[in-house]
């Protein structure tokens, strides 16, 4: 496993956990401890994030940040060997 | 003639009522037992007395006498009375009367009360089952066909990695199918 899909990987993972909160959230929208696990991974997620599409290209389409350069058809698609 | 008795000949008003008698040796009534002259009739005779009233009959025998009255029959029995329980509109406030759901009267009740019905439990106010007592104490009081399901807490939470792995971050949501059987 490349040290890109590596990190990917960890981002899955804490994305999940952050999904995980949200549907708790919504059938307990005052918990204080799930409220405060969601800030949490929220923030973490979105750093991660941030630090992925600046050193291996964008996650998603928002995540292009090169002004000069459409890099989304850059990095290689799902389906390509270099993507896993 | 077979009647043994000191005062009471077969037909005497004075010496109980009906057929059962005390002091009198009559045949078919010796056996119910009877602390003055009344109750003694057939249906009644296995019920003890209490004050000046007669056991209950039939249906309601096998609930206490409370005060003056009869033990509540069938369907109201379960639930706490002073005159014989409520009626089938259990759900409102009524004196005496249990609430036939799973009710209590305000989110910081934590026990079914007679007469105090507000939020259902299970609920993180119901004192019982968020101190995780076993099932039957939890469900103890509670109506028949209905079903309850525990409400979930945030806790016991797997780290991200195992959580993705495991299908999700909450461990007491973690039940791999084990097919029947196991």
């Amino acid at each position: 496993m490349t040290r890109e899909s590596a990190f990917l990987k960890d981002i899955q993972a804490e994305d999940f956990a952050l999904y995980e909160a949200a549907l708790y959230l919504n059938g307990h929208p005052t918990c204080p401890d799930a409220l405060a696990y969601y800030c949490q991974q929220r923030n973490k997620v979105k750093e991660m994030k941030e630090q992925y599409e600046s050193t291996c290209g964008p996650l998603t389409i928002y995540g292009n940040h090169d002004q000069n350069c459409w890099q989304w058809v850059s990095t290689p698609w799902p389906w390509e060997k270099e993507a896993n | 003639m077979n009647d043994q008795h000191n005062n009471c000949g077969t037909t005497r008003t004075n010496c109980g009522c009906g057929n059962a008698r005390t002091n009198c040796g009559y045949a078919v009534s010796r056996t119910p037992a009877r602390a003055l002259c009344d109750c003694g009739d057939n249906s009644w005779r296995t019920y003890p007395r209490t004050g000046e009233g007669c056991g209950c009959n039939n249906g309601w025998r096998t609930y206490p006498r409370i005060g003056g009255s009869c033990g509540c029959n069938n369907s109201w029995r379960n639930y706490s009375r002073t005159n014989c329980g409520c009626s089938a509109q259990r759900i409102t406030e009524q004196e005496g009367c249990g609430c036939n759901r799973n009710t209590l009267r305000t989110a910081t009740e934590t026990t079914w009360k007679s007469g105090n019905c507000g939020q259902s439990c299970p609920s993180p106010v119901c004192q019982n089952c968020a101190q995780g007592a076993s099932a039957d104490a939890c469900l103890s009081g509670r109506s028949l066909a209905m079903v309850y399901s525990p409400h979930q807490s945030f806790e016991n939470l797997y780290n991200s990695r195992e959580g993705l792995c495991n299908g999700t971050v909450f461990c007491d949501l973690n039940k791999p199918f084990l097919a029947s059987g196991r």
